[in-house]
């Protein structure tokens, strides 16, 4: 019973976190335009949400809380105060103390204690501050209901068709059936927002009042607004329609949008009316409609592909029968496209422990099951068959399903790199307030997709260099005025595809990264010598040493330098690379090169003795055959030529401690990792083997150079070589 | 409800070490392996015989004899491993049990297990929690959570140098 209480719960948390996720990027929104009623609306629904299901599961604290919050963002949203930076300020503090009270609902800890408290008082005091006119001004259209004589207003809803509802499966024609109810209406199109939702506007005169109008759209509350326009019908003003632009927001030329008015008008007119069409589920009345305008195959081949929920909109739009076929189809392609990026957009929004998956990959999984079942059942009676060659073709087939589960697999795991985002734009945010910099983040190519848990455990790493940008890269307002440069500093990450790899690129346009500051700090700290000799690059790789630092004075912010030690060992167990390239002055980047998905990997089986390894295909720069005598004459140096280059080599049987001797002739496998070359001495090479990684556990954890392995075809297992630690295992015996 | 519950916690899994019974509560244990391949991990501690890949995770492998301090088995000798489910302070902990043979599944009811006696100091008497009969037999019932927490402490210290961070 418990356990069932816990799992809702639960799941209150998650969609808590989602909730307050989703709240911080619109007060992110509402900091660069605090009048933006879409975004005030949005911070009250939150609240008034997560009061209402805080209460339902027992987190009394967060209730209380959410409420005071929600009636003070009811005085904003009513103009009765304005949203002033304070106040922004409070409500970002009080999402960080929302996300301590999901974790600490009792209050058990004293600080959460204390600053509820204060929270609480605060939030008071700006309600207090209360303005008693109306800011007229400030608002576009004004609250006040008024109607003319006959109690008739038109009302402007604008209507946000989002991803949420399409997923939520509300049925549009139904809402609009109770508009129809209610008086008289016009649709007009006003393009897109940024996230790429539709928007549509509609006009509504009506004498119900608004409270009628908030109840057809109660299941959608949250994406719609609703203002009076005008006291009286509009509708009868013949000027409405040449005017009707000027009601609007979005740019479309007026033609345009006359059309797709009288288009939708029209095909409301001609099938709007038959009720029964609109009891039916939208689909079907999609059909109807693509039956009506003669092109039901296309269409209809589109819409199986389509994700649930998706038709509901295009209702409108595709049964214009005006419309050509040809633009019938673009349209409803457009839509179906469109819907497609809401819902991997949508990925960023899921908690850490769900994933949402687009639907033509679980189309395609469906698929390969159906294909799976049917090869069940060639194997079944080729077994019985006299000769072999049904089983060797099913033996084909097999191979080939299971590289298409594979990738189906792995495809499903990807997730765009802009679920970590918003948490750096709170971040940067927070930060720049702190340090006294204006500083500008921009974003590029966030639609490039990575594992799952690669992005999960980059957000750390990619955090910390993005804090040390802002604290020791962009240099304070007066120092960068006597550069010359903007006042405003400049972080840019970006995420792009090349070859196999995934680059994620964090660059700041600051001071940029002094070697010779650096050089000296490193033969200060006695890291290097001061004979040493050493390239650019070189030294720009000493700040990835632990206990490095180069703030003269220690900030909060980045701390004493024990950060870039942590954050190259933190992308090196995600198997990735980071590189740092700077200019005095220009500023700094830093790169890191990741796979594109860890779960399988290609790797090459090596054996010496009875032991298996792996070695990943990526750092395998080429092979040899090398007489045994040759390598042991080596040993007192543990280096070997290669392409007239001394380079250092390790063999398996010494650094495992295995019995026996070496064959007389030996594999020499040239490794190539983060620019250094080293070799791996092996008694034989296997092939090639499709790695299904899976960790060692934590018995063996005082292993650093194995800590992984994969299951061979008899049962036995081959151990993946971490490249990184056996390079490092070379210096260390070599020191 | 409550008597399957009683009646499994009851119930123990014996097992043959070294030519004496041992038993483990079957709740505890997930599965029993015979021919299974063990792949040897280098460098790790004696008792530590390998990894088995069992469900789809690598599942360590420990030789019971070792543990308990008893002689080491011929490499010819047969043997079985059971596969315990583990809970630790932190979470649960899968690990593969190296016994000579599987006997029986038996119930003992609680008033028939007796504290251990003293025992020679060379054999680990700490890791049993009662001696039962069964059968005119006695049988040495293992504390399966113990066994391996003692094991978490000594590869702990054993490799805290190098986990300091």
């Amino acid at each position: 019973m418990d356990d069932f209480l816990a799992q809702f719960r639960n799941k209150f948390i998650e969609d808590a976190l989602d909730l307050l996720h989703q709240l911080e990027s619109d007060l992110l929104e509402l900091e660069t335009n605090p009048k933006s009623k879409d975004h005030i609306e949005a911070v009250f629904r939150v609240m008034h949400t997560l009061k209402g299901s805080a209460g339902m599961y027992g987190f009394g604290y967060i209730e209380e809380y959410t409420h005071h919050l929600e009636t003070l963002y009811d005085l904003i949203r009513i103009n009765k105060l304005l949203l002033s930076g304070e106040i922004l300020d409070l409500t970002f503090q009080s999402v960080d103390h929302l996300q301590n009270l999901l974790k600490d609902d009792e209050l058990a800890q004293e600080n959460n204690q204390y600053k509820h408290k204060w929270l609480m008082e605060q939030v008071s005091e700006q309600m207090n501050r209360e303005v008693s006119e109306v800011l007229s001004e400030e608002v576009l259209i004004s609250d006040e209901e008024e109607t003319d004589e006959q109690g008739v207003a038109t009302y402007y809803i604008k209507f946000i068709v989002s991803e949420g509802l399409l997923l939520r499966g509300i049925k549009l024609p139904n809402i609009f059936s109770e508009l129809a109810e209610l008086g008289q209406y016009e649709l007009v199109d006003s393009g897109t927002n940024e996230e790429e939702d539709e928007i549509w506007g509609i006009y509504l005169a009506t004498d119900q009042g608004k409270d009628a109008i908030e109840d057809a759209f109660m299941f959608v509350m949250d994406e719609c607004s609703i203002h009076q326009v005008s006291p009286f019908n509009l509708f009868e003003k013949e000027i409405f329609l040449e005017n009707s632009e000027h009601f609007q927001t979005e740019n479309t030329p007026p033609n345009e949008r006359l059309t797709i008015l009288e288009a939708v008008e029209k095909s409301y007119q001609s099938q709007g009316e038959d009720a029964s069409l609109f009891e039916e589920e939208p689909q079907e009345g999609l059909k109807d409609a693509v039956i009506a305008t003669e092109e039901a195959v296309p269409l209809e081949e589109v819409l199986i592909n389509a994700p649930e929920g998706i038709e509901k909109p295009s209702v409108e739009e595709a049964v214009t029968p005006d419309m050509t076929k040809d633009e019938n189809i673009r349209k409803l392609q457009e839509v179906l496209e469109e819907n497609q990026n809401l819902i991997n957009l949508n990925l960023d929004k899921q908690a850490a422990s769900r994933i949402s998956v687009d639907a033509k990959k679980l189309d395609i999984l469906m698929y390969l099951v159906t294909e799976l079942v049917s090869v069940q059942s060639q194997f079944e009676s080729g077994m019985n068959a006299e000769d072999m060659s049904t089983i060797e073709e099913v033996y084909h087939q097999i191979t080939k399903l299971t590289r298409q589960f594979r990738d189906n697999a792995l495809e499903m795991r990807l997730v765009p790199v802009y679920d970590v985002v918003v948490r750096f734009k709170r971040l940067i945010r927070d930060l720049s307030k702190h340090l006294g910099k204006e500083v500008e983040f921009i974003t590029q190519g966030m639609e490039t997709e990575l594992d799952k848990n690669t992005i999960d455990k980059l957000a750390e790493p990619l955090m910390h260099i993005i804090r040390n940008c802002l604290d020791h890269g962009i240099e304070p307002a007066e120092e960068r005025q006597r550069k010359n440069k903007p006042e405003k500093g400049l972080i840019k990450l970006t995420a792009f595809h090349s070859g196999n790899y995934v680059f994620i690129q964090v660059q700041d346009d600051g001071a940029g990264i002094n070697p010779e500051i650096i050089r000296n700090k490193a033969i200060e700290k006695g890291l290097i010598q001061a004979s040493d000799k050493l390239s650019e690059k070189e030294i720009y790789e000493l700040i990835f040493q632990p206990g490095f630092s180069t703030a003269n004075t220690i900030t909060e912010v980045s701390g004493r330098g024990v950060g870039m030690d942590v954050v190259k060992k933190k992308i090196m167990e995600i198997r990735g690379e980071v590189e740092v390239n700077s200019e005095i002055d220009l500023g700094t980047s830093f790169t890191i090169k990741l796979h594109q998905t860890i779960a399988i990997l290609d790797t090459m089986l090596v054996q010496s003795e009875d032991m298996h390894c792996l070695v990943p295909i990526a750092d395998i720069q080429t092979c040899m055959f090398l007489p045994a005598n040759e390598i042991e004459a080596r040993n007192h140096t543990n280096t070997l030529m290669y392409n007239n280059e001394l380079i250092p080599f390790v063999n398996l049987r010494e650094q495992f401690h295995l019995k026996g001797t070496n064959p007389e002739e030996v594999r020499v496998i040239i490794l190539h990792k983060q620019g250094e070359k080293f070799a791996l001495v092996v008694d034989k090479i296997i092939g090639n083997h499709q790695a299904v990684l899976k960790p060692l556990g934590k018995l063996f954890r005082h292993e650093k150079i194995i800590t992984s392995a994969s299951r061979l075809g008899d049962g036995g297992l081959a151990f993946m070589l971490d490249i990184n630690a056996l390079n490092q295992a070379i210096g260390q015996k070599a020191s | 409800m409550n008597d399957i519950t009683n009646q499994v916690e009851d119930t123990y899994l014996s097992f043959l070490v070294n030519d004496e019974l041992y038993a483990v509560n079957v709740g505890k244990a997930l599965e029993v392996h015979e021919r299974q391949v063990i792949t040897r991990v280098p460098n790790a501690p004696e008792y530590l015989k390998g990894i088995i890949s069992f469900r789809g995770e690598l599942v360590p492998v420990i030789e019971t004899r070792l543990k308990l301090g008893l002689p080491e088995r011929d490499d010819s000798d047969a043997f079985v491993i059971i596969v315990l489910e583990l809970s630790t302070d932190e979470d649960r902990l899968i690990i593969g049990a190296i016994v000579d043979r599987v006997k029986d599944v038996i119930i003992i009811p609680r008033e028939n297990i007796k504290p251990v006696p003293k025992m020679k100091s060379s054999f680990n008497a700490q890791f049993l929690q009662g001696i039962a009969q069964y059968n005119q037999e006695f049988l040495m019932l293992l504390n399966v959570d113990k066994v391996f927490s003692e094991e978490e402490i000594s590869i702990l210290s054993d490799s805290l140098d190098l986990v300091k961070e």
